[in-house]
């Protein structure tokens, strides 16, 4: 036996001309795609190529490690189901059977030239059997994916005529394949055979079935070319279709800015046009079509409607007028349909004022979005056109303008802000000049009672592991960190160059907080501005002090191991997802209660949301249900009866919602420091030294 | 020695508020030259404004110009100064003359916690003054009322009034002088009532804290503090049953007068408090009813 691959059997000799003349033709409408689909964002190919090229000189191996994950395992795609097994096997089916055609074709219009034949003996054998399999696979995956939007029809996925076309096209690219194999089998058997088991397996059933399989002859060719032209259409429709994922998002990822993702774009620069004497530009963020440059209308392209992020975001959850889709798709709509447009971007869609206030920064949508679009970098820019108009509600202006005339966005005085600290004997950087850790409060622990406690609980901390600290006292004030999310980007800039003044003016090197919102901005955003501190939560820190064995235990505490309520942990987003902050505070909350951590249903990188950031504790939209009472129903849903936080703003939005829903014999809200001061022996040394 | 004044407000009666405001530094005698847009225009540009009362400025040369704080004043007297080459001071809550007979202007900074006081080189004095700082129009001076005719064609014109729409409010709490508020200590909706008695007795407006107005929906939202509702700053604020979140107190803080009504003593309202009552609000509500029926009669 040597078994061969034939080259085109069963059709006429001029097929071999006109097909290539049907692909050229292909091709040159795929090159017409791709060009308009260029011209659309507003880049040429050059200017592509150098962009890819400068992204990976500048970091190649995480190009290529981002690349990797990405596109090739598609470790985000394949984290849900069943739309990742779905994908995964028309994904890998599809790319098998590529490659198998690009053999045919290397070995038939290449290699024939130097009469080399590799799709013979077992390689060939082994070849039939893979691109069966592959076949079938196919077909799952497509029937699958049928099933799946017209049968299951999950809320979150919407499905157009066109995704049913490619849907159909690829089913049939595959059933026609198989009827080809089986109907040459038929006709003319071979020894192999049973290596392309489903074709033989079909031409088993033909022979089985028919007298005479020849009087299939006719409609062999009309098969042949049904298939051809599928696949060709195919390659046409490419950048028409939501097939152009194929490359939109393996480019938008080779092409994504290594900057970490809690840190925002920064439009401009205070400091530097303030030494420049260079002018503010005239407009910031993105109003219209023009202010979203190619890279940006790539990232609204890479999109396939997958839905994912809907199903994650609180906003929409809470029945708020936002869909991170939404908003995503309302923008490429609108830019794809007149690119140079000056009219407003809001109004196309789901792109509204109130989605765009509705965002709490939270993520959620970003990390699950296996195309690596940038929601919240939109959101931002679009908040930023927003109040460079003028177009905010008072509650939105109040807080700004309180934040610049206060210090703070309550609007409480500046002047007492740090009183009922400073009446404990906590020292300020005057008391102890000499301070390691300048430990900084922030707004909601300033001016919350309730929240004091957080900070209380972690001074109690600091001073009986004898960290050296200080606090600015009266002279802190807001990092701006709500005006920065909130679009306000220059006020934001002076609020935090004013810190970094202040900052550097005591010699800090060393910033320590309790509220995840602070760290970020600190860690992030200020460096930008000159403000390049170490930055370090309180979570780190006193798991640092508890693994050193520098804090003192508690035997009453570790008496009561196990005795306590069973525990659960809420992920701030801006600890976690923006930060990685998902283990140290979880082993805190065991050591401290001595019970292991009942997770959530959406937990760590999936973490829910608990409806204050982004600015949203300022203010208030239209919802059907809070984002905070959600979250405090997955709380519920564990059984515990007491939940930590690390964020001062979760632990006011949890509290709050257990207060209003009556549940304050059930649970108990507190901050990981809060958890630990109680596991403590009292300190015998006063404060800070 | 008197300062002679020009006064510009959107009605002949606003600018007898702000004649009577000025009458003790203006002088009791002379009538006040007062400026108001014609009639017959019904939303004027303050840009047309500008050229005709400037002219007219330059030809009364007085010392001051006081423009009422309205949104229309608020763009105008900027615009004014510019024009005539002055300067310009905002919210001011007092008018007076320094030694060397320059116009000097309070106005509150930081927030309210300081008062500045502005003294100006050039004149006129171009100052803006807000209705509730004048008080109401008690007729107590003569004012020469002068219409003005917007400039036709003039700077305004790329600009056109395409609608004019009353705005919708039921309740306006920022604006309110006494003001009843509720919170989660009122176990029933149904009780509601009594502190709406409490406030008809009060000619109070009602308000409530966020759990009412969002949980709750026994308010609208256009009845709640705080944070993320109104804003208020009435003569007297009556907490009743609230415990006072910072949430809530930032709406609030800045009301003159503040009763608390609670039964905890440790509640955080009473730190902001003038007046604390620690108890059942359902004993103190109907007991301070009665008080006020009781000193009506």
């Amino acid at each position: 036996m040597n078994p061969v691959r034939q080259y085109m059997p069963l059709m006429p000799g001029w097929t071999e001309p006109v097909m290539y003349a049907v692909l050229a033709g292909a091709l040159v409408a795929l090159g017409l795609g791709v060009h308009r689909k260029l011209a659309g964002y507003g880049v040429t190919m050059p200017d592509l190529v150098r962009a890819l090229l400068s992204a990976y000189r500048s970091q190649p191996r995480q190009f290529r490690r981002r690349l990797l994950a990405q596109t090739v395992r598609q470790e985000k795609v394949r984290e849900r189901q069943p739309g990742g097994t779905i994908h995964s096997l028309v994904f890998v089916s599809l790319a098998v059977l590529f490659l198998g055609t690009t053999l045919i074709f290397l070995e038939h219009d290449v290699l024939r030239f130097f009469d080399l034949q590799y799709l013979r003996g077992t390689f060939y054998l082994v070849y039939e059997a893979v691109l069966d399999a592959a076949g079938v696979a196919l077909i799952a995956g497509v029937l699958l994916a049928l099933y799946r939007r017209q049968m299951l029809r999950p809320a979150h996925l919407e499905t157009r005529a066109a995704d049913i076309w490619v849907l159909a096209g690829l089913l049939w690219l595959a059933v026609s394949g198989f009827a080809l194999e089986g109907m040459r089998l038929a006709f003319r058997p071979v020894p192999w055979a049973p290596y392309s088991f489903a074709g033989y397996a079909l031409s088993r059933g033909l022979v089985a079935v028919m007298a005479d399989v020849r009087a299939l002859a006719p409609i062999y060719p009309w098969v042949w070319w049904s298939h051809a032209l599928a696949a060709f259409a195919g390659l046409a429709a490419l950048p028409l279709s939501k097939l152009h994922h194929l490359v939109t998002i393996p480019l938008n990822i080779a092409l994504a800015e290594p900057a970490p993702r809690g840190r925002l774009s920064m439009p401009f620069n205070v400091a530097v046009l303030a030494e420049s004497g260079g002018e503010l530009p005239e407009g910031i963020g993105i109003s219209a079509a023009p202010d979203v440059d190619w890279r940006r209308r790539l990232n609204l392209d890479a999109c396939v409607q997958c839905g994912r992020c809907d199903t994650v975001c609180p906003a929409l959850a809470a029945g708020r007028s936002l869909s991170p889709r939404g908003l995503v798709q309302g923008l490429r709509a609108a830019i794809a349909r007149d690119p140079a447009g000056a009219g407003s971007l809001l109004g196309a869609g789901a792109v509204t004022e109130q989605a765009v206030w509705s965002c709490t920064n939270c993520y959620a949508c970003e990390e699950i979005c296996p195309a690596g679009v940038s929601h919240v970098q939109f959101v931002a820019d679009l908040r930023r056109s927003l109040v460079a108009d003028g177009r905010m509600d008072a509650r939105q202006s109040d807080v700004l303008e309180r934040m610049e005339r206060n210090g703070n966005p309550y609007g409480l005085p500046s002047f007492s802000r740090a009183d009922w600290l400073l009446s404990r004997g906590v020292p300020t950087v005057h008391d102890n000049p000499e301070f390691e850790y300048l430990y900084w409060i922030g707004c909601a622990a300033s001016y919350d009672p309730r929240l004091q406690q957080i900070a209380l609980a972690t001074v109690q901390i600091l001073d009986a592991a004898g960290v050296s600290y200080a606090v600015l006292g009266n002279e802190e004030r807001c990092t701006g960190e709500s005006a920065r999310r909130l679009g306000e980007e220059g006020r934001f800039q002076l609020m935090a160059m004013e810190n970094i003044a202040l900052l550097q003016g005591y010699g800090v090197r060393r910033i320590l907080t309790h509220c995840p919102h602070c760290y970020n901005v600190f860690h992030h955003d200020y460096p930008e501005l000159g403000g390049a501190f170490e930055v370090v939560h309180h979570t780190q820190l006193i798991h640092q002090l508890v693994h050193t064995g520098r804090l003192p235990l508690s035997a009453a505490g570790a008496a009561t191991d196990g005795a306590g309520p069973a525990v659960t942990y809420h992920d701030p987003c801006n600890l976690g997802r923006l930060n990685d902050g998902y283990d140290q505070p979880r082993e805190l909350v065991q050591w401290a209660t001595g019970g292991p951590v009942r997770e959530m249903a959406q937990n760590r990188r999936g973490g829910f949301c608990c409806g204050a950031g982004g600015g949203n504790a300022w203010y208030s939209l239209p919802e059907t249900r809070k984002i905070s009472h959600l979250r405090l129903e997955q709380i519920a849903a564990t059984g515990a009866g007491l939940v930590g936080v690390a964020c001062p703003f979760c632990a006011a939005m949890l509290e709050d919602a257990v207060r209003s829903t009556g549940r304050q014999d059930e649970l108990q809200v507190r901050d990981v420091a809060e958890l630990v001061a109680q596991r403590l022996v009292r300190a015998p040394d006063g404060p800070g030294r | 020695m008197s300062l002679s004044t020009l006064l510009f407000a959107d009605t002949a009666e606003q600018a007898g508020a702000l004649a009577d405001w000025v009458r003790p530094l203006a002088g009791a005698a002379a009538p006040v030259l007062a400026a108001v847009p014609a009639p017959g225009v019904p939303a004027p540009f303050a840009e047309d404004l500008c050229p005709p009362l400037a002219d007219l400025a330059r030809r009364q040369a007085p010392d001051l110009i006081l423009v009422a704080a309205t949104p229309l004043g608020r763009e105008l007297a900027p615009r004014l100064a510019v024009r005539l080459g002055t300067g310009c001071v905002s919210d001011c809550v007092h008018i007076g003359r320094g030694e060397a007979g320059e116009v000097l202007a309070d106005r509150p900074v930081f927030g309210g916690v300081a008062i500045a006081t502005v003294a100006f080189r050039t004149a006129p004095a171009v100052c803006l003054v807000a209705p509730g700082v004048t008080g109401p129009n008690r007729g107590e001076s003569s004012v020469v009322v002068t219409a003005l005719t917007p400039e036709a064609g003039g700077p305004g014109r790329g600009k056109r009034v395409v609608q004019q729409r009353e705005v919708e409010r039921g309740v306006d709490l920022s604006a309110a002088d006494r003001i009843v508020a509720v919170g989660r200590g009122m176990a029933r909706r149904e009780d509601l009532e009594q502190i709406r008695e409490l406030a008809a007795a009060l000619a109070a407006e009602v308000a409530c804290s966020r759990p009412l107005a969002e949980d709750l929906g026994w308010l609208g939202a256009e009845r709640q503090v705080g944070l993320t509702g109104t804003t208020v700053r009435p003569a007297l604020y009556l907490a009743v049953g609230i415990s006072g979140q910072v949430q809530h107190v930032t709406g609030m803080k800045d009301s003159r007068v503040v009763v608390a009504i609670n039964n905890n003593r440790a509640a955080p309202i009473f730190q902001v408090a003038d007046y604390g009552i620690v108890g059942d609000l359902y004993e103190a509500v109907p007991a301070l009813l009665a008080a006020l029926r009781l000193s009506e009669s």
